[in-house]
């Protein structure tokens, strides 16, 4: 009876194209906000980025992707009770979101993927610890920063991973946060993971960094100038942006990083390098990702067929204008942390027990000439050692 | 005579019309007072309900202990942090705070307050300088502390695998241990620990 009643029923498609109508409509995203507080942040203007972030109305989908892009800006603006706040709202989101929606499945079926609450790759759900733990250290917060080293280790497992590459930076941030709070064996295991993923260098069990080809000599003057009375410093320095995943060369390819050189009243302390290209992290996770994205998009588009062919059967203008909305709605999810940075570069020397200071020439980075930015003081100090970190543009 | 057809959108309108009257409690906001001794936990992650449970297990077997029997004066303890070495923020001062205020309550130990220490001593300088002799405290006569509680509270938590399944289990382990040493001697003196480890489980599809 009601099928009958419903088949008869010329009104139907009206009421379908109205329904498409509305969700087009409300389909639009906070992307031209995050655009807007990520140029700020880009030239250096992270109080004007935190502020258009916080005047934003965000849906919850992008909640996720709002609170990494304002906990980054948070930091660099130095706040980082504020960054580490945010950094564990998104912690507290993505555990909720771990139980699939049905009506955002269905919803992403008739718009597009960007319907789908906004995850990050698992690349970007480890650096969304990284930044946490970073700020935490510059918070003179140990303790909480060696819960987030734990936090990485866990994003690291093969079950959380999967196939997806995991990176030395993590690692190594991991295995010094751990060192902090006198984790005795633990910091071990995580240099040795670290070394293990970085092509070029070495790490040793005290998370001494050297080039491969330097092993030796360095380990024994680092060593014996701490015993004579030096400190350390562990420098972290986070260069670029990460912008446009698509931009990165394929895996393997890119083969020139930059590096950084430390020095203290015009003397070499040493260098910091590369540990991790976050971009080709990142390039991968997209290659990985093509093939299922490719896959809901092909399932998707023969879906809004289907609809806009049966909507043509009862009324042929209203099936065209059907096609017409759906495909518009047609949009490639292209959501990411872009304001992370490119490469994330580390450094762990001796230097003098009285440093207040620090100037770093910072070499190759995006084809620019040799530039000198300066550290006023460490963030962070525990008996002899400093640590401090660095983001630049 | 009703037909069937007409006796169902009947019942739906009286359905929707009783929900809109009358409120669904789904649907309204509610607050209400929760006893402390019923609280529920919701998931596998350490709570409050655990905050309450560790204290209370830690401080009855300290308080049991042959540490504090048959001592003719009371002994003097300070505590240090309780390390977190879980992957969750825990705010470890709230367990030694509910834990000394079980301890003094029990009078068997006097404690030195080591995280005020700062502003006593700005007190009794202010004091020295500006009040009235006679009134004011003395100064050098704090309690040195002879003891030390410390501990660690570690977690192992595992999650079931990559498979087919309509649900995720999430199983937690937790361990505090606790101790006190001798600060002159760097004896440990008295050791305790408990550990529970908890289950749940989630859907991995909803609404």
């Amino acid at each position: 009876m009601y099928c009958s009643d419903l088949k008869n029923n010329t009104k139907w498609p009206h009421c379908f194209v109205i329904v498409i109508l509305i969700v087009f409509l409300l389909s639009g995203c906070a992307t031209h906000v995050l655009e807007r507080a990520r140029k700020a942040y880009y030239s250096g203007r992270s109080d004007d980025a935190i502020k258009i972030l916080n005047n934003a109305r965000v849906a919850n989908r992008d909640r996720v992707l709002f609170l990494m892009e304002r906990g980054t800006a948070y930091q660099a603006a130095g706040k980082y009770k504020d960054s580490v706040r945010d950094f564990n709202d998104v912690h507290e989101l993505l555990e909720q979101s771990e139980t699939k929606s049905v009506s955002r499945g269905a919803a992403s079926m008739l718009i597009n993927d960007n319907a789908l609450m906004f995850r990050g790759y698992p690349m970007e759900r480890t650096y969304l610890h990284v930044m946490a733990a970073l700020s935490y250290l510059a918070d003179g917060n140990r303790a909480d920063a060696a819960v987030e080293a734990r936090r990485i280790i866990n994003t690291l497992k093969p079950d959380e991973l999967g196939d997806y590459p995991e990176d030395a930076f993590s690692r190594y941030l991991a295995g010094v946060c751990l060192e902090l709070v006198d984790d005795m064996s633990s910091p071990r295991v995580q240099y040795r993971k670290a070394s293990e993923l970085s092509m070029d260098l070495t790490i040793t069990d005290h998370g001494i960094i050297l080039p491969k080809s330097d092993k030796e000599g360095k380990i024994i003057d680092h060593r014996n100038n701490i015993n004579k009375g030096e400190s350390e410093l562990i420098c972290f320095i986070l260069l670029g942006r990460v912008a446009d995943y698509s931009a990165a060369m394929p895996a393997g390819r890119n083969v020139y990083k930059p590096f950084t050189e430390i020095q203290y009243n015009g003397r070499t302390l040493g260098m910091a390098y590369t540990l991790t290209d976050v971009r080709m992290l990142a390039s991968v996770s997209e290659e990985k990702l093509a093939a299922a994205k490719a896959a809901r998009a092909a399932a998707r588009i023969a879906a809004k067929g289907t609809i806009a062919y049966q909507i043509q059967r009862q009324n042929p203008a209203l099936g065209f204008l059907t096609w017409f909305i759906l495909s518009a709605l047609e949009q490639p999810d292209y959501r990411h942390w872009e304001t992370l940075p490119h490469y994330m570069q580390a450094a762990r020397i001796s230097c003098p027990s009285d440093i207040d200071h620090l100037d770093l020439i910072i070499h190759g980075h995006s084809g620019k000439r040799p530039h000198k930015v300066r550290i006023s003081k460490p963030v962070n100090k525990k008996d002899t050692l400093f640590i401090t970190f660095v983001r630049e543009f | 005579m009703f037909k069937i057809k007409d006796l169902s959108l009947f019942m739906v309108g009286l359905a929707f019309a009783l929900m809109f009257t009358n409120g669904c409690a789904a649907f309204r906001e509610s607050a209400s007072v929760v006893e402390v001794d019923r609280m529920k936990h919701y998931d596998e992650d350490y709570d409050a309900a655990d905050l309450r449970t560790l204290s209370k297990v830690i401080v009855d077997q300290l308080i049991s202990s042959p540490f504090l029997a048959n001592r003719i004066q009371r002994p003097v303890m300070m505590i240090s942090e309780v390390r977190n070495d879980t992957d969750e923020h825990i705010d470890t001062r709230s367990l030694t705070d509910q834990m000394r205020v079980k301890l003094i309550q029990s009078g068997k130990i006097r404690f030195i307050n080591e995280s005020r220490r700062r502003e006593i001593l700005a007190e009794q300088g202010y004091q020295a300088a500006n009040v009235t002799p006679g009134q004011n405290v003395a100064i050098g006569r704090q309690l040195g502390a002879g003891y030390m509680m410390t501990g660690a509270l570690a977690k192992i938590s595992k999650g079931s695998g990559r498979q087919v399944r309509v649900s995720q289990k999430k199983f937690s382990y937790y361990k505090l241990t606790m101790e006190i040493n001798d600060i002159e001697s760097g004896e440990i003196v008295w050791i305790a620990e408990h550990e529970f480890a908890r289950e749940a489980s989630k859907p991995l599809i909803g609404w």
